[in-house]
């Protein structure tokens, strides 16, 4: 053990040159593997804000496999068409249409959002939404945002029939017009909530989160 | 700067600590060494249209049809994300009812085999089907207008679907023969029931009827027709249950198999006696009944053997159907002599229930006929065939006469082989056309009669393979699917005899479901001859004998391009990835070998040149040789291993795996000379034996306890019999500081039921992503099986025992490796798991030197996962370790986990079998029980509650989570229990 004072100065040593080269990026500092606050731009600027806090979609409504298994998962493209074959724009820009088209005298032409335009074509679908021979139907590479660290595993389903709501981890997403990597992800804080849970419950109910290294890592 | 203070008293918060200091300045460093280090993209591509079966993530379950050999098993196919990973038996599927053997366990693997044939060729080159079914339609019209010869060679076909493709084909055709040939054959035993029933017939044995069995020559357990439905019969027939009969079971062989192991009475006989042997004990027999066995021979039975004597009385006094003679031998004479044998002790009497042969509803699970096929090898070299078609075997390769048929092969105008692989046969052929792996097309099979076996395709073909169905309905001019193909046969011939269903298409999608049939055929005619023709018997010489055998890992040519199957240890000689030349003792002191001399066996011309592995236990002057090695192609492992400085390939370049001894096939004699030079073979296991050297042993303590062996009798007296001297509990160092509130797993193992089949060892490869390690890196020790079985051999000679005892990490609860990792990666888990935290590990291999049963594997190197295609195979639920990190059994935690997950979504809990480990849902002899401790009704806690449960080096205290139940067998004194340990037993009493 080397004495006090050398130890102080070597603290103290050490600090000042870590500080002083990092002290225009303090606000940023960060442990590596933090990705808070990720949000990539996606391929289709599809907004959670629009969908999940001003429609009031259920989040399952998409994301249902989150119910049954390990991923929540990005939903397949059929999925939108469920809604988006009959809703192709706007509100707004279907009675601006309509509006126009009325005031011109003929009929209203179709409206097709440029982000529902992205979603026809990798469908492969042409003006009428029927498949077009022409077209090669190609998956939309969306960006993944969570991602959790290598060697955990994590489970969606005993999460969700635990009683979390999904903002617990993905905070409140039903806000974000993209989305945005909220929480660390870190096994620390994987570890805090599966302590509280264990000390307070799930909305009032009582929960067993395990705190075996064997419930993530195997 | 996160919690780190979870002691009692917390340090001042105002000193940074030591830890605290480094942690900063390493972050800090971190920080300013990787300025603007940012996370990398990662896309994810989601369906466009989900199929609605299918969830990403979430497996599901197909029944599909096993290829490891032609008995027909059911599988259920884990398909995850589009392709199968794990294959398990299905449970409803009456032959294997739920288990397989090693090969089809492995059998998975070879759906990725990135050197299987993607594209069909021609004269050498790859081609176009167009042109390759222009080539093969074209001959045969032509050989169909000039009255030439057509021969379709195939493995056993027993499918309605398949039968009909081959016939469709060769229908027209003035000169057309279907020749069917088995590897390893039963050709002999099927036709020599021709002479009592007048047409070839193979019976179906239901071993779990048996009371008394007697076997010659035939490796039932391990190698021999059905391995997994006979596994399940004689483990049910010596199930150890109070008030129950036990079947005692008699083996004579030369080599040491699987089954003769597990004997309670085992007999090393050459195989020139063997014959007489039969001859004798049919006397016997008959002489007990008052008659003559109905042919002429030497001796009637006044000589016999005390052995002999006593297994006839045997055999005579068990109730009418409950004895049976199992006979490997390839020769129809003596087959014919095991029938009439069977008949005379009512095996095969219909009208009892609980008859040991089934001649009513046979097996058509060989119906291959060797003479055919040297017919067929005689037509071809006269020139009389002008269109070969040979799917699924490999003649060249697997045939005594392999150079002989490659030779011929140059007479016919056009040879199509349809393959997997460009094996021997496929490249003398001038056409090939590559089939799919069984589980990527739909297949048909009818291993017993009214039983059938449906296989569906859970992925599409990599490349252009084409299954045999669609190849030979194309080159009959009618192209159709498999699928339909199959619907048609079924409808046609199958469907008619089903009672009860409402339409064909409920019924079809039933059988698709299932993966299996059952229907009421009508059973076979049973006119038993009394006043047979007998074949004259052919007994192979006295003198140094080559016995030619399929081993349990590969059992043929087929599955030699399986790494999984090359580096399984063979269960009694533990050597992987070779063959070698086995011994008995005085036959390798009489040459002077040793284990790894290299000897040269000689026949005429055909030369073998193989390592020695000394057996004890095998009869003298014969040498046993393994088959299905020295195939074409696996120099493709040359690469399999680590590359480093003392590293050497697991084969030459250029050199297969092993050494090709088809051509020794049928035991001829051999001359075998030293060949001067050494090959040090792979084995998993170098030592053999219990016994304590005696000059060490302390007294009465002869026999390391690790694996316990007592008789019936004894059981039958008092359950513990055969417990060693017990150990005082000299207690423990450590708290008991684990409550285990929950669940407390724990594992039991029967050892009186495992036959060692090692189905298990690959089982748990499979599910838990375990590397190939190549050949040296096993002469090293440095496997990776997290589940090993250790074989120990007890007596020798006339009296040879074997044990296997299936090793694995005992999850103690004072566990060694614990206390003595420096980095906390192995901890102890609330449910009694003695967890593996890879990415805490720094691989001091601290764990590994202190664990007392040595079942943990350290990652030397980055191990081979195969090919990247290979890769597919890999189970995403568990990870796959890297270099430098220490691993093992944690029964199979991701299972446990998913069944939790389970459970907490349906709010429901799980109950006793639910959750089952790799290795006991496998295990055809249900030896290995998985489940609760702490539940007092659960089977583990039952049979871990039973007088035979014994914990291996209990004395050490660290208690481990593994019972082993004591082997029992049916012997006068169990090995190793000497007169000591009897006098102490009855003082425990």
């Amino acid at each position: 053990m080397l004495p006090q004072p050398i130890r102080v100065a070597l603290l103290g040593v050490t600090l000042a040159f870590v500080g002083g080269s990092l002290v225009s990026r303090l606000a940023d500092a960060r442990l590596p593997g933090n990705n808070t606050g990720y949000a990539p731009v996606q391929p289709l600027a599809y907004s959670h804000r629009l969908h999940a806090g001003e429609l009031g979609i259920d989040c399952l409504y998409c994301h249902m496999a989150a119910l049954r298994g390990r991923h929540a998962g990005i939903p397949s493209a059929d999925v939108c068409m469920a809604c988006h074959r009959s809703v192709r724009a706007s509100q707004e820009a279907v009675r601006a249409e309509e509006q126009a088209a009325s005031a011109e005298g003929r009929a209203p032409r179709t409206i097709v959002s440029t982000e529902l335009a992205k979603l026809y074509a990798a469908l492969g679908l042409d003006d009428q939404l029927r498949p077009d021979p022409q077209a090669t139907p190609s998956p939309i590479p969306w960006k993944q945002v969570h991602v959790l660290p290598e060697h955990a595993q994590f489970d969606h389903s005993v999460h969700m029939a635990s009683g979390l709501r999904c903002q617990q981890c993905h905070g409140p997403i039903e806000t974000m017009e993209r989305v945005r990597q909220q929480e660390r992800l870190s096994m620390g804080w994987c570890l805090d909530c599966h302590r509280a849970v264990n000390r307070d419950g799930v909305g009032g109910q009582p929960v067993a989160a395990s705190l075996d290294c064997a419930a993530c890592h195997y | 700067m996160g919690h780190h203070h979870t002691h009692g008293d917390a340090p001042d918060p105002g000193t940074p600590s030591r830890r605290d200091f480094l942690k900063l300045a390493g972050f800090s460093l971190a920080a300013v060494a990787l300025p603007g280090c940012s996370r990398s993209e990662e896309l994810a591509a989601t369906f466009l249209m989900k199929p609605e079966e299918v969830t990403p993530g979430l497996a599901e379950r197909y029944a599909a049809a096993c290829s490891g050999c032609d008995a027909g098993c059911g599988l259920l196919v884990t398909v995850r994300d589009g392709r199968p990973i794990k294959v398990e038996g299905s449970a409803d599927h009456p032959l294997n009812q739920g288990r397989t053997c090693p090969i089809g366990q492995a059998s998975v693997l070879e759906v990725y085999d990135d050197q299987a044939l993607r594209t069909p060729r021609l004269a050498g080159k790859e081609t176009t089907w167009e042109r390759l079914d222009a080539a093969v339609t074209q001959a045969l019209a032509e050989a169909r207008a000039n009255g030439r010869g057509v021969r379709v060679l195939t493995g056993t076909q027993s499918g309605p679907g398949e039968q009909a493709a081959v016939r469709a084909l060769l229908a027209g055709h003035a000169d057309a023969r279907h020749v069917m040939v088995d590897t390893p054959s039963c050709s002999a035993l099927r036709k020599a029931y021709a002479a009592f029933l007048g047409a070839p017939r193979l019976p179906r044995y239901r071993l779990e009827n048996a009371h008394e069995l007697l076997a010659v020559d035939a490796d039932f357990l391990g190698t021999w027709l059905s391995p997994v439905e006979m596994t399940r019969g004689y483990t049910a027939a010596r199930r150890l249950e109070v008030g129950r009969a036990f079947c005692h079971h008699t083996h004579v062989e030369a080599r040491v198999s699987l089954t003769g192991g597990c004997a309670d009475r085992r007999i090393r006989m050459h195989p020139a006696q063997m014959l007489a042997t039969i001859d004798t004990l049919a006397d016997l027999v008959a002489q007990a009944q008052g008659g003559r066995a109905p042919w002429e021979h030497g001796d009637n039975g006044t000589d016999a053997a005390p052995w002999l004597r006593e297994t006839a009385e045997r055999l005579v006094k068990a109730p009418r159907g409950r004895a049976l003679v199992l006979c490997g031998r390839d020769d129809v004479g003596t087959q014919q002599r095991v029938a009439w044998l069977n008949h005379a002790l009512g095996a095969d009497d219909a009208a009892l229930a609980h008859r040991t042969i089934d001649l009513a509803y046979p097996s058509q699970q060989a119906l291959g006929d060797d003479d055919e096929l040297l017919t067929l090898l005689a037509d071809l070299e006269r020139g009389a065939v002008d269109v070969l078609v040979i799917a699924g075997t490999n003649p060249v390769h697997d045939h005594p006469e392999g150079e002989r048929f490659r030779a011929a092969l140059g007479r016919v105008k056009l040879t199509v082989a349809v393959t997997r692989q460009l094996d021997a046969t496929a490249s003398a052929a001038t056409a090939v056309a590559p089939m799919p792996h069984a589980l990527a097309s739909w297949s048909d099979a009818e291993p017993v009669h009214g039983l059938l076996t449906l296989g569906q395709p859970t992925l599409a073909p990599w490349g252009q393979e084409r299954p045999l169905l669609e190849s030979l309905a194309a080159w009959r001019g009618a192209p159709q699917g498999a699928r339909e193909q199959l619907r048609e046969a079924w409808r046609a011939t199958v469907f008619p005899l089903v009672e009860g269903a409402a339409s064909f298409e409920s019924w079809w999608a039933r059988c698709v479901h299932d993966g299996h049939a059952v229907v009421p055929r009508e059973p076979l005619p049973v006119a038993w001859r009394e006043k047979a023709e007998l074949t004259a018997p052919v007994s192979p010489p006295r003198g140094l004998l080559a016995i030619v055998h399929p081993t349990v890992a590969l059992r043929s040519s087929r599955h030699a391009h399986n790494p999984w199957l090359q580096e399984l240890p063979d269960p009694l000689t533990k050597v992987s990835w070779d063959n070698a030349a086995c011994l008995a003792p005085a036959t390798a002191a009489r040459l002077g070998a040793g284990d790894g001399d290299v000897v040269r066996v000689t026949r005429g011309k055909d030369v073998v040149e193989l390592p020695v592995s000394v057996q004890v236990g095998q009869a003298e002057d014969t040498v046993a040789l393994g088959r299905g090695y020295g195939v074409l192609g696996t120099d493709r492992f040359a690469k399999v291993g680590p590359t480093w400085l003392e590293g050497e390939p697991t084969v030459a370049t250029g050199e297969p795996v092993g050494v090709r001894t088809e051509a020794l096939l049928g035991e001829p004699v051999v001359d075998i000379v030293r060949a001067g030079r050494r090959r040090p073979l792979a084995r998993a296991q170098i030592y053999d034996r219990l016994d304590v050297p005696a000059h060490l042993a302390p007294r009465g303590q002869a026999r390391r306890p690790h694996v316990q062996h007592t008789t019936l009798a004894a059981w039958r007296e008092e359950p513990g019999a055969g417990a060693p001297h017990a150990h005082p509990d000299s207690g423990s160092l450590w708290d008991d500081d684990h409550a285990y509130e929950g669940a407390h797993w724990g594992l039991a193992i029967d050892l009186a039921r495992c036959t060692g089949c090692a189905a298990c060892v690959v089982a748990c490869q499979a599910e838990n992503n375990i590397p190939v390690v190549g050949r040296d890196e096993v002469r090293r020790q440095r496997d990776m099986h997290w589940l090993r079985i250790d074989r120990y051999f007890e007596g020798d000679g006339d009296d040879l025992s074997v044990s296997h005892q299936p090793m694995m990490c005992q999850q103690c609860d004072n566990a060694p490796c614990e206390t003595v990792c420096p980095v906390l990666a192995t901890v102890h888990s609330e449910e009694g798991l003695n967890q593996q935290v890879y990415n805490r590990c720094v691989g001091t291999r601290y764990c590994s030197n202190n664990c007392p049963y040595k079942v943990r594997r350290f990652n030397w190197f980055e191990y081979w996962q195969g090919s990247e295609l290979a890769h597919l195979v890999l189970n995403p639920d568990v990870t796959v370790r890297t270099r430098g990190v220490m691993e093992k059994c944690t029964f199979c935690v991701q299972r446990i986990q998913a069944r939790k997950a389970e459970a907490a979504r349906s709010g429901t809990t799980w109950s006793d079998g639910d959750i089952q480990t790799a290795c006991m849902q496998v295990c055809p002899a249900e030896a290995v029980v998985f489940g609760d401790m702490n539940d007092p009704q659960s089977a583990v806690s039952r049979a871990g509650a039973m007088p035979r449960a014994y914990r291996v080096l209990d004395e050490l205290g660290v208690r481990p989570s593994v019972s082993y139940l004591r082997r029992v067998t049916d012997r006068e004194s169990a090995p190793g229990s000497s007169p000591d340990a009897a006098a102490r037993e009855s003082h425990h009493d």
